[in-house]
């Protein structure tokens, strides 16, 4: 698949019925607790004696939105209804892996801010949507600021 | 007389069942609660750490740490809990009644019969039968009243250890929240305690940059976030769980010995079974003491 397509494809990768006894817990979401976290520690490196106190603030609370998501996919444990479009796992990595071709190359500490807090976004959407519209428009939504930040910085 | 041959009866039928012999059973019920309260701890740590750093990260770095996933989190972690720990709690704590005759309820009817033997009295308060026939029959009534307990109390005890397949997908679960499953991920115990440890690292390396111009408020709070990882240490490398994993294994080898002889007095594969329980029980409580060091 494209990669380029990959935030989009997220969103309108057939969604699949879900079948009785089908969830979606914290314990399969392992890659995406890792990538938040690994977000989070990275961004700890940008913690300097010149980093001023505003930027600091900002990078605390990024990493703070990412560790509390974080813990939301832990504590996660939604049961699909039968016949309902289920989020699946591989929705959420490929996603993932987007964002992180966009954010690796990214060198400006606004846009890098602004990617994270826009892929944060579009978990929190992704895992408490009831529409399958919201879902897709989160997606697109989260391609657009990336490829935006991409081109910024 | 004829009381009196009845009654020798009924002590020669006695003598000859024997008694049951519960310490086994109460036993395990101890270091079910020993084992439990471990548990419960724990699963309380997580839930209420997760506020705590939030806590810190509000007070340190002015952050709105969202507190709304430390509540998903408490209510996972709380329903999980009632599901399994509690469960487990008022099994160990049903054998133990069980096992210790003072805390069962006596037979209502028994206890009747042993009332109407001490209230055969006359108009002027004077017992209507004969003194030592009264205290004969309140004897005999103790004695069946003890032996239909007993019966009562065994049935009951392995009404519960019959349980023992429903018992060990409840532990199960428990043991997969603080170890992990067989395919080798992360126990979401410790993945979230991974997370609060990550959130303390924030703030530490946040006193950092700020430590030229703020320095003594950057010193006394990396020397109490410090503290507060090291609290973490133990738990978020693993061997907490490791033991409390161990412990729970040790529990389900326990009560299945026990289900197959609860009563059988000398019983030399239980006596071994019990003595590795209590070891693993105490062994948790010692890693889950220094952890807190």
């Amino acid at each position: 698949m494209n990669k380029e397509l990959k935030a989009t494809a997220a969103a309108d990768r057939t969604l699949n019925s879900a079948k009785t006894g089908d969830a979606l817990t914290g314990a399969e979401l392992h890659k995406a607790i890792y990538w938040l976290n690994a977000q989070a520690d990275a961004l700890n490196n940008e913690k300097t004696a010149n980093t001023s106190i505003e930027d600091l603030k900002a990078i605390s609370q990024q990493q703070s939105d990412l560790r509390a998501q974080a813990t939301g996919l832990i504590a996660l444990n939604i049961q699909w209804l039968a016949g309902q479009a289920k989020v699946e796992v591989e929705h959420i990595n490929d996603a993932l892996d987007y964002a992180k071709g966009v954010i690796d190359k990214v060198t400006i500490l606004k846009q890098r801010l602004d990617s994270i807090a826009a892929v944060v976004t579009f978990l929190g959407v992704l895992l408490t949507a009831t529409k399958i519209g919201d879902i897709i428009a989160a997606g697109n939504k989260l391609k657009g600021d990336l490829d935006s930040a991409s081109k910024k910085g | 007389m004829r009381y009196w041959s009845r009654f020798s009866l009924i002590l020669l039928l006695v003598s000859l069942t024997g008694c049951a012999n519960f310490a086994a059973v109460k036993g395990f019920s101890e270091e079910t609660g020993k084992l439990t309260s471990a548990t419960a701890d724990e699963f309380r740590f997580v839930s209420t750490h997760c506020l705590e750093v939030a806590k810190v990260r509000w007070i340190v770095e002015g952050v709105d740490s969202k507190g709304g996933n430390c509540e998903k989190l408490a209510g996972a972690v709380g329903e999980l809990t009632s599901n399994t720990n509690e469960v487990l709690v008022i099994y160990g704590q049903r054998l133990g009644a069980l096992a210790d005759a003072k805390q069962f309820d006596f037979g209502e009817n028994l206890q009747k019969t042993k009332a109407s033997f001490i209230g055969l009295k006359d108009r002027e308060g004077k017992p209507k039968v004969d003194t030592a026939v009264v205290n004969a029959g309140i004897a005999i009534t103790d004695l069946l009243l003890k032996l239909a307990t007993e019966t009562q109390r065994r049935e009951a005890v392995g009404q519960l250890l019959a349980e023992k397949e429903s018992i060990r997908v409840l532990a199960g679960f428990m043991k997969v929240f603080f170890v992990g499953d067989s395919s080798g991920t992360q126990p979401l115990y410790q993945l979230q305690l991974k997370e609060d440890d990550g959130s303390l690292k924030d703030v530490i390396d946040s006193l950092g940059a700020l430590s030229s111009r703020e320095p003594i408020r950057a010193r006394e709070w990396t020397d109490d976030v410090k503290a507060r990882r090291q609290l973490l240490k133990k738990r978020v490398d693993g061997s907490v769980g490791r033991h409390l994993g161990d412990a729970i294994d040790a529990w389900m080898a326990s009560l299945d010995k026990l289900s197959s002889k609860a009563f059988e007095p000398d019983w030399k594969e239980w006596k071994e079974q019990y003595e590795a329980l209590k070891s693993r029980v105490n062994e948790v409580k010692k890693a889950i003491d220094s952890a807190r060091k």
